[in-house]
């Protein structure tokens, strides 16, 4: 043992040692992955292995997502993953008194399928949990569909033919407006606008609604949102002026979309406008190195702002043609006045 | 990071589930209806199950049914 010990210690330094323990402590999803592909060495032969194998390898994909959202929209899915293998211990009793789904996972050889299910049922009641009740359920439903088909692209990309082909196209071929909704997020999402927008809103909808009973109106104002983020924001044509803010009952916001101009003062203006209209939240947004640098101008100004609170800045990369792939930004800022008034 | 908990069964464990919940005998006589459309379950298409009111349910693999479930436990406390 202490020549395999030395022969470890000669071939990898102590310090590079240490450096992985700190590394895999810190990223537990990492560890996770790791331990998924260990397991699955022993998983013919041991039983244990084959469902630690399975178990690990779902919660460190899931949690490895939900750490990369969270940095983008905080709070949006607050929550890892754990999968609790129950069998014959489980009652009639202790199961009505748990109240809660056993889902089935098959062998690892069919893990895709158990990406799936366990990333569907995640979704659905990890994500924006606070704001579900308040959202129209088509708008909610495809919201889901966007983020399982998100999460499979980065974490698991050979379990979207089972999600295209068992779950997503069967979803939309049943539902209509529920096809149109998702076409419309996921256009959202190539421009960026999915998650720093689209779900940030319904997350701070969740919180200015957290004690208050479902309203149909706020969830029709959902819709509408989704369909101003497609049409006025989204589909907008340059050159083509239109009024790139939302005033609803309660979401009240306006994209400040940065492009074509060489000063900033007509964006300040606009910002000044929104802060006398009552607008809640604005969104700096803008796309390629020069239109950066003007939104980057626009945030030095707008620092020192006093009814300004600059909430995050994301800086990110979109598909843009060929391969190729474009600088984007998102600057959120909370106006404290509309702030007290909701 | 706080985790919300998937129970899960491995499907070398599934009959001994149904059977601690009284639904094998159910199965075998091809008399385990999905809890959402109806259609007969068995060990192939069987993808969870779930408490409603009194009554332990099973749902089917078929997605709509699925996301129905998912949506019914949207209400019940995490």
């Amino acid at each position: 043992m202490d020549n395999i010990g030395s022969i470890l210690t000669w071939l990898v330094p102590n310090g590079v040692w240490i450096g992985v323990v700190v590394y895999l402590i810190t990223h537990p999803e990492v560890a996770e992955k790791w331990g998924a592909l260990l397991n699955r060495l022993f998983s013919r032969i041991s039983r244990r292995s084959e469902m630690r194998s399975v178990a690990l390898d779902i919660q460190g994909r899931i949690d490895s997502f939900s750490k990369s959202v969270s940095s983008e929209v905080p709070g949006l899915m607050p929550y890892g993953v754990k999968i609790k293998w129950v069998s014959g211990e489980v009652t009639r009793e202790s199961f009505f008194k748990d109240k809660t789904i056993i889902l089935r996972m098959n062998y690892h050889t069919n893990q895709d399928e158990n990406v799936v299910y366990a990333t569907m049922e995640y979704i659905t009641r990890g994500m924006l949990s606070n704001s579900r009740a308040h959202v129209d359920e088509r708008v909610m439903k495809s919201a889901d569909l966007i983020c399982i088909k998100k999460l499979l692209e980065k974490e698991r990309k050979t379990a979207l033919q089972f999600y295209y082909s068992e779950i997503l196209s069967p979803v939309r071929k049943s539902d209509e407006e529920l096809d149109k909704y998702v076409l419309i997020m996921q256009q959202l999402d190539e421009a960026g606008y999915f998650t720093q927008i689209l779900l940030r809103e319904l997350q701070r909808l969740g919180v200015t609604m957290e004690f208050s009973i479902p309203d149909k109106s706020v969830k029709e104002e959902t819709g509408m949102f989704l369909e101003f983020l497609d049409e006025k924001i989204n589909k907008k044509k340059p050159g083509v002026d239109v009024d790139p803010t939302f005033t609803g009952e309660k979401i009240k916001t306006s994209i400040v979309y940065v492009a074509r101009l060489d000063t900033i003062s007509p964006h300040l203006r606009w910002v000044e406008q929104c802060i006398n209209k009552g607008i809640g939240t604005i969104y700096v947004c803008a796309k390629g190195a020069y239109n950066i640098s003007l939104a980057k101008k626009l945030e030095e100004r707008l620092e020192t702002h006093q009814k300004l609170t600059k909430v995050s800045c994301n800086e990110f990369r979109l598909p843009l043609w060929k391969g190729r792939r474009i600088n984007n930004i998102c600057i959120r800022y909370d106006i404290a006045e509309a702030d007290a008034e909701t | 990071m706080r985790k919300h908990t998937i129970r899960a069964v491995h499907e070398q464990d599934l009959e001994v589930l149904l059977n601690s919940l009284g639904l094998s005998e159910l199965m075998a006589k091809g008399e385990l209806n999905c809890g959402i459309c109806g259609s007969i379950v068995n060990l192939d298409n069987l993808l969870c199950v779930y408490p409603l009111k009194d009554e332990v349910k099973v749902c089917c693999k078929n997605p709509e049914c699925y996301k129905q479930v998912l949506k019914e436990a949207e209400s019940w406390t995490t």
